[in-house]
């Protein structure tokens, strides 16, 4: 059930309750839905999708999987034909609302985070480094933000398939920082704050 | 060397500390601003098993007072829920035994009828009593599903609840 170096990896977890569920456990299913559910709904918003649409999506998805769980025939696969069908039904949601005011709820400014930790100097430069975080990742191109977006809410072993599911060239992150974490590096590097913070 | 090349340079090496120092703070960001509805989870298993079982969806038509938060998150709830659909009306009641565990018992209109418990880590199964009558004894606490089949016509569809907190 884990990967190698103790982090739990995502596709062996759903590879694992997706072969219960075929093997005629219908708990296999809803271990599925639990754990990645998360990373979908993720997916389908770094689309630029709207809550609602973004919900549709989603429950698409996984109504697709319904209708065509014997047709993946390599349990090991499910968790990117689970992010490949989201995306592209999200591709399709947002290709046909383009240019209608769908980011409602996440825009090019800075999201109200609410802050946590008692100590109120804590929370101060816990925002400070989430603000400047935010700023360079939204100078990076498009692409490169619907990226990272999902890999941040990934484990370190699902980087590669997720990255392949999201139609990134192989090498864009993985074992290697590939050309998004690195753009978004070198603008870190040239922040002062950033090391500080 | 050009910028291109020196991007090409740290794009090939591995990931580091600070790289997932960035991440982190990009997901921390992201759980805060953009969390995932709480419910959706549910609400894609529910649709997920009407499609798979073709069923046809029970609606609550009654529930007593204890269960009124029916989805709430109050503890120590028993109670009795009354369900109908096109093929059969059904009444449940579920009380508590201990901190962790619940009886459920039940009724349905229709003859002998096969009784699907969907808890959120197994499965159990009766058979409906001579009376219409079916007993679980030991239910985990959570949100559950009753999927009922009825035997006396084995072409009918089957008939699902909508999840019950327990």
């Amino acid at each position: 059930m884990h990967a190698e170096g103790g982090t739990r990896s995502l596709a062996e977890l759903a590879a694992n309750a997706f072969s219960d569920y075929r093997d005629g456990r219908p708990e296999g299913m809803s271990e599925l839905v639990d754990s990645t559910t998360s990373l979908l709904w993720h997916t389908a918003r770094a689309q630029g999708l709207s809550a609602a649409q973004a919900e549709d999506v989603v429950q698409n998805t996984w109504l697709s999987l319904v209708q065509h769980a014997s047709g993946i025939t390599d349990p090991r696969g499910v968790l990117k034909w689970l992010l490949t069908t989201t995306r592209r039904e999200a591709w399709a949601v947002s290709k046909k609302s383009r240019r209608e005011d769908v980011r409602e709820d996440i825009g090019d400014a800075m999201p109200e985070v609410p802050t946590t930790g008692d100590e109120p100097a804590d929370a101060v430069v816990r925002s400070q480094e989430q603000g400047l975080l935010w700023r360079h990742f939204k100078d990076l191109p498009e692409r490169c933000q619907q990226l990272l977006r999902v890999i941040a809410l990934a484990e370190r072993p699902d980087y590669v398939q997720v990255a392949d599911a999201l139609g990134m060239p192989v090498g864009s992150i993985g074992p290697t920082r590939g050309r998004c974490l690195a753009k978004l590096k070198l603008a870190l590097l040239g922040d002062p704050g950033w090391a500080t913070s | 060397m050009t910028a291109e090349h020196d991007l090409d340079a740290l794009a090939a090496e591995p990931i580091d500390e600070q790289d997932l120092r960035a991440l982190a703070t990009l997901r921390s960001i992201l759980q805060a601003s953009d969390p995932v509805p709480s419910d959706l989870a549910e609400r894609a298993k529910f649709a997920m098993s009407v499609a798979a079982l073709e069923a046809e969806i029970a609606e609550i038509t009654t529930t007593t007072p204890e269960l009124a938060g029916v989805r709430s998150t109050d503890y120590d709830r028993a109670g009795t829920i009354t369900f109908s659909s096109e093929q059969l009306s059904a009444m449940i009641t579920i009380e508590l035994v201990e901190g962790t565990n619940a009886r459920l018992s039940g009724w349905v209109t229709t003859g002998p009828t096969h009784i699907e418990l969907r808890e959120r880590s197994r499965t159990q199964e009766t058979t409906t009593d001579d009376a219409g009558r079916f007993t679980f004894t030991s239910v985990q606490r959570g949100l559950v599903h009753l999927v009922m089949r009825r035997l006396d016509d084995p072409q009918s569809r089957p008939v699902i609840t909508p999840a019950i907190e327990i």
